[in-house]
């Protein structure tokens, strides 16, 4: 079965999780735009980071066999922070056009605050200029009041709805989400608020329509097997594998392939392994022997 | 930039609070944003507390929330539990927000500066949420749930 895993942080991860997730079954990534855990002091390293997760990070990735995309944004948090969140916003577009770039986001609310919200407005238009989708974060505080206004916030832009996917839902926020049109995206975390066991009871009581899961795993406490994990555990559950394969499979590609530009770059399963390339003159190895299947 | 910069850091701490004082009373946002976004978890503290006795209207707020937004518990509760002036200068949802993200850090919640005065419906209704949420996930609720709920009218 071929695994989707369409919102992981590769940039905070190690290439032993990169080889552990190829190894249990992980076709390919999306790695969403995002903060670092600290907020950034100027616009320019928003910059080289944008410029590392459509370049450097495709390239860690490749190396082990998985295909690697990225989606472009200001996020929720850095919107409140007045002397940069303009600047990105400028520099988005040619990012934007950049071929593995599927999607605008993470975007979405954190604190709800009003820069939050003009700047989810301004980039949900950036997303119709651009024709491309819109990946949407929801607070993970008030969550049900701030999933609400996320949608009203997309209502109001008139964006295709099927053109949203509205992630880290729980049962509290699916039924709104999916009411709407949109496509309803799950991060399954260890330990914490949502495990496979409840992913699994939500797939049973809701279907897989639009339902798409992720590992959300960044530099925290996170587990970047989650996809496959979750996948084990709905097949051992009795959802039938075409269900499953819809979920973690057809869905992600369906929603954002609606940029044009899955069709043109997912042709094989996986991409040929290479590990004898070099990227500026840099290698992922350590003087190990490279694998190489071109 | 990068020499009033350095200037700064590299001063005494007497020094340093001249030089805020001084960016305060010429309302120089920019700039002590600036020196925020830069600063250690002590520095910012120093930063926090300038503006705490300094900044007489809140013109600087947007520092404090910047400052909302860290992973430090420890700065988080520094402002939180210590300083008046999210008391004095958050707006309704901006003070929800800090008692929120407190529960998150899971530090005290009556400990927090003003909470008697500023608990309101609306964050009633946002912990109630909180706590249906928690046991969807079989997950306890921290000691700041039942602080707030002990808090009375
Ligand atoms: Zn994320």
């Amino acid at each position: 079965m071929k695994m989707f895993d369409p919102h992981i942080h590769m940039t905070s991860r190690t290439t032993d999780d990169y080889q552990a997730m190829a190894n249990a079954g992980v076709n390919a990534v999306i790695e969403p735009a995002f903060w670092m855990g600290q907020p950034r002091t100027n616009a320019g390293t928003y910059e080289d980071y944008f410029m590392s997760i459509v370049e450097w990070e495709r390239f860690r990735a490749k190396q082990f066999g998985i295909h690697h995309f990225a989606t472009i944004a200001l996020n929720p948090k850095e919107a409140n922070n007045l002397y940069l969140a303009d600047d990105v916003i400028k520099m988005m577009p040619r990012f934007l056009v950049k071929e593995s770039v599927v999607a605008v986001g993470e975007i979405g609310l954190d604190d709800q605050s009003d820069l939050e919200e003009k700047y989810f407005a301004i980039q949900c238009e950036m997303a119709k200029e651009y024709n491309l989708p819109i990946l949407v974060h929801t607070p993970h505080r008030d969550k049900k009041q701030g999933t609400q206004r996320c949608l009203d916030i997309v209502k109001e832009s008139k964006i295709n709805p099927e053109m949203v996917l509205i992630d880290h839902n729980n049962e509290q926020t699916i039924k709104g989400v999916r009411d709407r049109g949109h496509w309803a995206g799950h991060s399954i975390y260890p330990f914490t608020k949502m495990d496979s066991e409840r992913m699994c009871a939500i797939v049973k009581e809701f279907g897989s329509e639009k339902i798409i899961i992720n590992s959300a795993a960044d530099w925290g406490v996170s587990d970047p097997l989650m996809v496959p994990k979750t996948v084990k555990v709905m097949l051992n559950e009795g959802v039938s594998e075409g269900t499953v394969s819809e979920i973690v499979w057809d869905n992600p590609y369906n929603f954002f392939n609606q940029s044009g530009k899955l069709e043109k770059l997912l042709i094989n399963d996986r991409p040929s392994i290479n590990q004898s390339q070099l990227f500026e003159g840099n290698s992922v190895l350590r003087g190990q022997d490279p694998i190489i299947q071109e | 930039m990068q020499d009033l910069l350095n200037s700064y850091f590299l001063g005494t701490t007497q020094e340093k609070l001249q030089i805020l004082n001084g960016l305060i009373q010429e309302k120089n946002i920019k700039f002590l944003f600036k020196i925020f976004s830069v600063s250690d978890t002590d520095e910012k503290k120093l930063i926090l507390e300038c503006l705490d006795q300094g900044d007489l209207n809140g013109e600087f707020k947007a520092i404090y929330l910047e400052a909302m937004r860290t992973n430090s518990s420890e700065l988080f509760s520094f402002m939180a539990h210590t300083r008046q002036y999210p008391k004095s200068f958050f707006t309704e949802a901006e003070y929800n927000q800090m008692v929120l993200k407190a529960l998150f850090v899971d530090i005290s919640v009556q400990k927090i500066i003003g909470i008697k005065e500023r608990k309101n419906t609306k964050l009633n209704t946002m912990i109630n949420d909180y706590i249906e949420e928690r046991e969807l996930a079989n997950r306890s609720l921290p000691i700041g749930v039942e602080e707030y709920n002990n808090l009375g009218d």
